[in-house]
């Protein structure tokens, strides 16, 4: 079912009962909120974690439509030809939508996963399944939906996320994961995107919303480059399908560690010198830089000194509101170092791309693996520098460097 | 502890003072953001950011020379980015939580008033809403509180434009009983959650006038600044 408060058909009594939010799935007490209103005369409890999207109470009933399915015979075209790897790949997804159960897709960064669930997808449609395609983030839902729509061109796709709603018929669907509070039991295929980016992990309550939206029988498609041990239970042992290539066969670049006390010069306002060789080395060699900094005060303090002396800089954090025109200026060759916090990670292809990484010690293996998937993404340009920027060695950062040495042997961890 | 804004949970290390006081469900953040006040010059009545500081900015005087009934205003915080969006969730996704975090930003001492009365909700408007959100707050802070007036209003004050609600009629009135009171020599403060043109409390203390208070004030929790 759909739930929408416009509706007309009543779909539950009362939105919480028994201190569960029948919308969101939430049992958490912390999160009703209860008062005693004087004007129904009694006390009301109210569900705080679903709040955006409307209130979901003890008194008032949650409206909303049943679950409708509809054949749709689409077509998607691909200007380039999906590699065994890739084409075996795909076939795993279409046996998984066929047979009803869930699949851990389980790539490196720059394999390209989005092209290889487009056959899961069209036999799904033609069998009249719903489809969503989800990510936890805004970004990487613009991205997909744009790839989307380039490939399914005779196809009505919804677009939904904070603020975004360009809605048809909730039977091909591309949004953010919060945008799946309102369904439950509707979706057919569900497949999600960087299922270990934030705030996923952090929310268990989010994967329990994705489950609530799936239908009884349906597939959920986790694609990662870096899977948890929560998401290899969630597809089962034998529904892991791992590609440790890219898609232009080159080997990913391995990280050089560089050992240097950077925040020490940082915090004095002054240019760590190691950083200062490296930025000349490469904006000398025409190259671009994505540099990532484990938190915003510490990449603002450097980010003022560095504009003294690099004219092409600047810097970004989520929160930014001219985020997407400064990545817009990076990708159109208008900067040649960008600073960024973690929310450039995953999602984004710039060409030519180097990458540097400060105080890599603060990064956990997950990160830092898909921190360095950023480069070398285009068959233009299949390589590039990584240096972790470190005073001291840790699990997570050896962990890195091994998981990607074996990537390139053709192996994964699982 | 849940910050009722944010909803993240507040992790605050228990120091001496933290442990004799009651814990606040708002954190840091959300109340340094609620609270943040647009830097520059102000009208000493109305708060209004203007070019030049004055004591009387032209949109008081206008008011003034129709309504002068108001003695002081006050506010609790600019009207910014933050606090439209607790308004809008508090007044129309009917967030009633979010009476306790306004409370909780305002600092302002009731004593010296004989009467504190809040700016009345249209029946239409409460069926919807199922409170009123300015008394609401004075719930929460536990001051008793008078109503005094009704309102005709149906019309949401935030669907009419500068120049409608300027020229609006009354739409207040005394409730019944309330003319037989003697309030002669008594302080009050009329309370409302949002100073746009400042039309509505005017028009509340112009009713509230007839009733002899000495001194009437005025506290909202928001100003809104148009520029």
């Amino acid at each position: 079912m759909i739930l929408n408060h416009h509706a007309n058909d009543i779909m539950f009594e009362t939105g919480v009962k028994d201190s569960c939010c029948r919308r969101c799935g939430n049992t958490d007490k912390q999160l009703f909120y209860t008062y005693y209103s004087k004007y129904d005369a009694l006390n009301v409890t109210y569900c705080l974690h679903c709040i955006a999207l409307g209130r979901s109470d003890s008194v008032n009933p949650l409206y909303g439509y049943q679950t409708r399915r509809q054949k749709d015979n689409i077509s998607y075209q691909l200007d380039f030809e999906l590699n065994d790897v890739q084409k075996q790949a795909s076939d795993r997804l279409l046996q998984a939508v066929k047979n009803h159960h869930n699949l851990l897709l389980y790539a490196v960064t720059g394999a390209g996963k989005t092209e290889i669930t487009f056959e899961g997808i069209k036999y799904a449609r033609e069998n009249g399944l719903n489809v969503a395609f989800v990510s936890p983030r805004i970004d990487v839902v613009k991205e997909v939906y744009l790839r989307l729509s380039d490939a399914f061109k005779n196809t009505r796709i919804d677009l939904m996320y904070s603020g975004v709603k360009s809605v048809f018929s909730y039977t091909f669907t591309v949004c953010t994961v919060h945008q799946l509070f309102n369904f439950i039991n509707h979706y057919d295929l569900i497949i999600i995107d960087e299922v270990d980016a934030f705030p996923l992990p952090e929310e268990p309550l989010l994967m329990e919303t994705i489950k609530r939206a799936a239908a009884h029988n349906g597939s959920i498609i986790l694609m990662t480059a870096t899977p948890t041990a929560d998401m290899k239970a969630l597809a089962g042992k034998n529904n892991i399908v791992t590609i440790a290539r890219r898609y232009h066969g080159h080997d990913l670049a391995i990280p050089s560690v560089i050992w240097h006390n950077a925040e020490k010069y940082i915090k004095k306002d002054k240019i760590p010198p190691k950083l200062n060789v490296l930025l000349d080395q490469i904006v000398a060699a025409d190259r671009k830089v994505l540099v990532f900094f484990p938190d915003i005060q510490l990449m603002e303090q450097l980010a003022a000194v560095l504009k003294k002396q690099y004219k092409r800089i600047d810097s970004v954090y989520s929160k930014d509101p001219a985020r997407y025109e400064k990545v817009q200026q990076m990708r159109d060759g208008e900067l040649d170092i960008l600073l960024t916090t973690t929310i450039l990670e995953r999602g984004v292809t710039f060409l030519y791309l180097d990458v540097i990484v400060v105080n890599a010690h603060d990064f956990d293996s997950a990160s830092l693996i898909q921190i360095c998937g950023r480069v070398g993404r285009k068959p233009k340009d299949p390589t590039g520098s990584i240096w972790l920027m470190t005073d001291f060695n840790t699990g997570s950062i050896r962990q890195t460097i091994k998981t990607i040495k074996q990537f390139n042997k053709g192996m994964t961890a699982i | 502890m849940r910050c009722l804004y944010c909803h993240s949970v507040i992790a605050a290390e228990p120091t001496l003072v933290s442990l004799f006081k009651r814990d606040e469900p708002l954190c840091l953040t959300c109340r340094e953001k609620l609270t943040f006040k647009f830097p520059g010059e102000r009208c000493g009545r109305c708060h209004q950011l203007v070019n030049k500081k004055t004591e009387v900015c032209s949109d008081c005087e206008l008011l003034i020379g129709v309504y002068p009934h108001i003695n002081k205003i006050y506010t609790v915080t600019d009207y910014n980015e933050e606090t439209k969006m607790l308004m809008h969730r508090y007044k129309f996704v009917k967030d009633y939580a979010l009476a306790e975090v306004l409370a909780l930003l305002c600092s302002f001492s009731f004593k010296p008033y004989h009467a504190v009365v809040p700016i009345p909700v249209s029946t239409v408007r409460l069926k919807e809403r199922t409170y009123n959100q300015t008394s609401a707050v004075l719930d929460v802070l536990g001051i008793k509180y008078a109503e005094l007036l009704g309102t005709k209003k149906s019309k949401r004050q935030s669907d009419l434009t500068r120049h409608e609600r300027l020229n609006s009629e009354n739409p207040f009135y005394l409730k019944e009983n309330v003319r037989a009171d003697d309030f002669s020599g008594m302080n009050i403060v009329i309370i409302d959650d949002i100073y746009t043109t400042g039309t509505t409390v005017h028009q509340a203390a112009e009713i509230i006038s007839t009733l002899n208070f000495q001194n009437i004030d005025v506290l909202t929790f928001s100003k809104t600044q148009h520029i």
